[in-house]
């Protein structure tokens, strides 16, 4: 599990942005377990644990059959595959954990504040799913950050945004009508990868304007036993990439911008 | 880079509207892929459902044969549509323990078969010449790197 820091050097520092765009921060720990799932033992067990996390959700999944007839003898069925998790959330809505079959998730929802209180409280959940199922090992880890840059009026092109941008097609005077770009790379000399997202965001109920994504998620999928120091010290690791990631992607106008 | 090199795709779990939003233009964009005739999974889900469909009641093999339950079922379509595009897909079998099986076969000295049941565990076995592999890996975690090579081994594509 990715003992060694390849390109990662820590003593390179990146610069800090008050007007972050993060509009998402993500803890992702997918695990083996061997005890049976129970959602209405964990709902209640959850329920009395964290109090402060008073919203729940069940997660279920669904198998849809379509009858191929026409007309009136066209039916629909949805079959009902079971709960494979519940969601909480957090009084003011800025919190939000899942707790899966196989997969603990945290998220920290805009405004993001920093590092320290993203980990400090994904690990106290963590705690928690770690009491409850116990994992042998931990299978996938990711930690993935989602910026929403808001479109500048005085802007007009994507590579004033992104230094390697979707490209149009340069022969056709055309206008792009959307985009969705998805790299995944590996990062050298380690175990990890990294997506890396870029697509266009309309506006919608608190972003008034079209927005431009920016979705770096780091994950590595080596088995490992893990422990505690691990985890964090592969969460920090992480969290590099994805600065060096970031800060590569945006141009240095948008990020007089961003400053 | 060789063609042939794969990562997973697969994204860390989100919930913001910016996340719903990017995965569902990737599932839109997914689907188109899914639909088509080269690289699509659809057939393969099909295929998948109508083994289910087949085998969901004990006793389907006359013999008494576990039946396949809602988490083998579900467990099968996750590693399925972990897979990464173009890859050759599977044949698709029930065994009597309940777990379903896919396998990749070019001869009887190379082959690879992966068994998918109800503990949410992939538990992969490959033939290739002499060399014998085997492993577990959690259906969560999706498809790993080590199962994408041996499957290409078994498939004769060099990564």
């Amino acid at each position: 599990m990715a003992k060694q820091n390849g390109v990662i050097n820590f003593s390179e520092q990146f610069p800090h942005l008050s007007q972050a765009p993060i509009v998402e921060s993500v803890v992702d720990i997918r695990i083996a377990s061997d005890v049976k799932w129970d959602e209405i033992t964990l709902k209640k067990d959850l329920q009395n644990r964290l109090k402060d996390y008073p919203k729940i959700e069940e997660l279920r999944e669904f198998r849809y059959h379509v009858s191929v007839a026409s007309g009136p003898d066209q039916q629909h069925k949805a079959e009902d595959l079971g709960c494979v998790g519940l969601k909480l959330q957090s009084e003011d809505g800025l919190h939000i954990v899942q707790f899966n079959q196989g997969a603990f998730v945290f998220s920290r929802l805009k405004p993001y504040q920093d590092w320290n209180q993203f980990t400090s409280e994904a690990f106290r959940l963590w705690e928690i799913y770690r009491a409850i199922f116990r994992p042998i090992t931990v299978q996938r880890l990711g930690v993935r950050f989602i910026n929403r840059i808001p479109a500048q009026s005085d802007f007009s092109t994507l590579e004033d945004y992104y230094k390697n941008s979707p490209r149009e097609l340069a022969e056709l005077d055309w206008p792009q009508g959307g985009f969705l770009m998805h790299n995944v790379f590996q990062v050298p000399e380690t175990d990890y990868a990294v997506n890396v997202v870029k697509t266009r965001v309309p506006p919608n109920a608190t972003d008034k304007e079209h927005g431009l994504v920016l979705d770096i998620d780091v994950y590595s999928q080596s088995s490992f036993t893990y422990t505690d120091e691990d985890l964090k010290s592969c969460l920090t690791k992480m969290r590099w990439v994805k600065n060096k990631v970031f800060y590569t992607c945006i141009t240095d106008k948008i990020l007089e911008r961003l400053k | 880079m060789p063609l042939s090199f794969l990562l997973p795709m697969s994204l860390s779990g989100a919930t913001s509207p910016v996340a719903v939003y990017v995965e569902e233009i990737q599932k839109d964009s997914r689907e188109s892929l899914v639909n088509s005739a080269i690289f699509g999974t659809r057939g393969i889900l099909e295929q998948l459902d109508a083994v289910y469909e087949d085998c969901f009641l004990p006793g389907w093999d006359g013999n008494g044969a576990k039946a396949i339950s809602h988490d083998v079922l579900r467990n099968a379509r996750h590693f399925l549509g972990s897979l990464p595009f173009g890859m050759e897909l599977p044949e698709i079998g029930a065994e009597p323990d309940g777990a379903i099986t896919f396998e990749w076969y070019r001869s009887p000295k190379r082959t690879l078969s992966v068994s998918i049941n109800s503990d949410g565990y992939v538990y992969y076995a490959s033939l290739t010449g002499t060399s014998r592999r085997h492993g577990v890996d959690p259906v969560q975690g999706g498809i790993s790197k080590d199962l994408i090579v041996l499957i290409n081994q078994v498939l004769g594509i060099r990564v």
